[in-house]
């Protein structure tokens, strides 16, 4: 399981004054603010804590169809050890999941953010997950309006490269609201997570190997 | 407050945040909010504190989760005035 979202930094609706002044204390919490206001990169930084929030719950909802999205309760927390390096700026951090969609220290999402050439992107995946075992992808669009076309596109394309197979036998389902990688037409062991904004469009993959004593109570119990 | 009215000023709420005018041209009830008007979702937390705002109510995260449509909106509005 795992999640990613991509925000488009220069789209001009990412600009604090197109919100509402309430939208802060909506979406993040005290702690969030005080980083996002301290950072010398705040742009970044608040659309870093952005993205934690919807990738964490892209993820929470492939335990779960029905975890609600509460952006303030999903707090990331990104360490000072920010790496800037020609133009790239990487944070990493975590994000908790509320107790019982996954167990132990697991529900302690890592997070991974990358920020270079307009765009931040974090993948959020559960804590001492193998970060080497997700391939991510990010490309521009020409056609916004295409975007939610384009996303799949792309994904099918990494997935089928990775796998050494034929794109023709990947296609992008759908379960509820969660994007599902088919193989030949039937389900796969692969979770899938995609994202775009703006002239962004990104994709995160990942083997399935999480067994069912992974998962917390409360979710086996909302699926009995 | 009459159904029409709410339909009417979700609308204008939702109007400068649409990106796909030719699905705004043909609003209607069952017009998904983010794949159909392609507003996007950190614009769509930010219209429903406009909601609030605009009618006086307050909306949960919860009962956010569960707008889709434009139709989700208007009855969750109505439900509440």
């Amino acid at each position: 399981m795992l999640g990613n979202d991509v925000v488009d930094l220069e789209d001009p609706e990412t600009r604090p004054e197109t919100f509402r002044p309430r939208f802060d204390e909506r979406v993040f919490a005290p702690t969030e603010r005080r980083a996002i206001a301290r950072d010398q990169d705040e742009h970044g930084r608040r659309w870093a804590h952005w993205a934690a929030k919807e990738a964490a719950y892209k993820l929470a909802r492939q335990i779960d169809s029905k975890f609600v999205f509460s952006p303030s309760n999903l707090v990331a927390r990104f360490t000072e050890d920010v790496d800037v390096a020609s133009g790239v700026r990487e944070r990493r951090g975590t994000l908790d999941l509320p107790e019982g969609l996954l167990s132990g220290d697991r529900r302690v999402l890592q997070l991974f953010a990358e920020e270079r050439d307009g765009y931040v992107h974090v993948v959020a995946i559960p804590g001492g997950a193998d970060r080497d075992a997700i391939v991510h992808s990010i490309s521009t669009v020409d056609d916004q309006s295409r975007s939610s076309e384009m996303v799949r596109e792309m994904a099918t394309a990494e997935i089928a490269r990775n796998l050494g197979i034929e794109a023709a036998r990947v296609a992008i389902g759908k379960r509820g609201r969660v994007p599902t990688v088919l193989i030949d037409a039937g389900p796969s062991a692969f979770t899938i997570s995609l994202s775009h904004h703006g002239r962004f469009v990104a994709s995160a993959f990942s083997i399935t190997s999480e067994s069912e004593s992974q998962v917390g109570s409360a979710v086996r119990e909302s699926a009995s | 407050m009459e159904q029409s009215e709410v339909m009417e000023r979700v609308v204008k709420i939702l109007t400068p945040w649409v990106k796909d005018e030719g699905a705004l041209a043909k609003v209607a009830m069952e017009t998904n909010i983010l794949e159909d008007l392609k507003v996007n979702s950190a614009r769509l937390v930010d219209v429903v504190i406009a909601f609030e705002d605009d009618f006086d109510i307050e909306i949960a995260d919860e009962d956010v989760d569960q707008v889709n449509t434009v139709g989700d909106a208007v009855n969750l509005i109505s439900g509440k005035l």
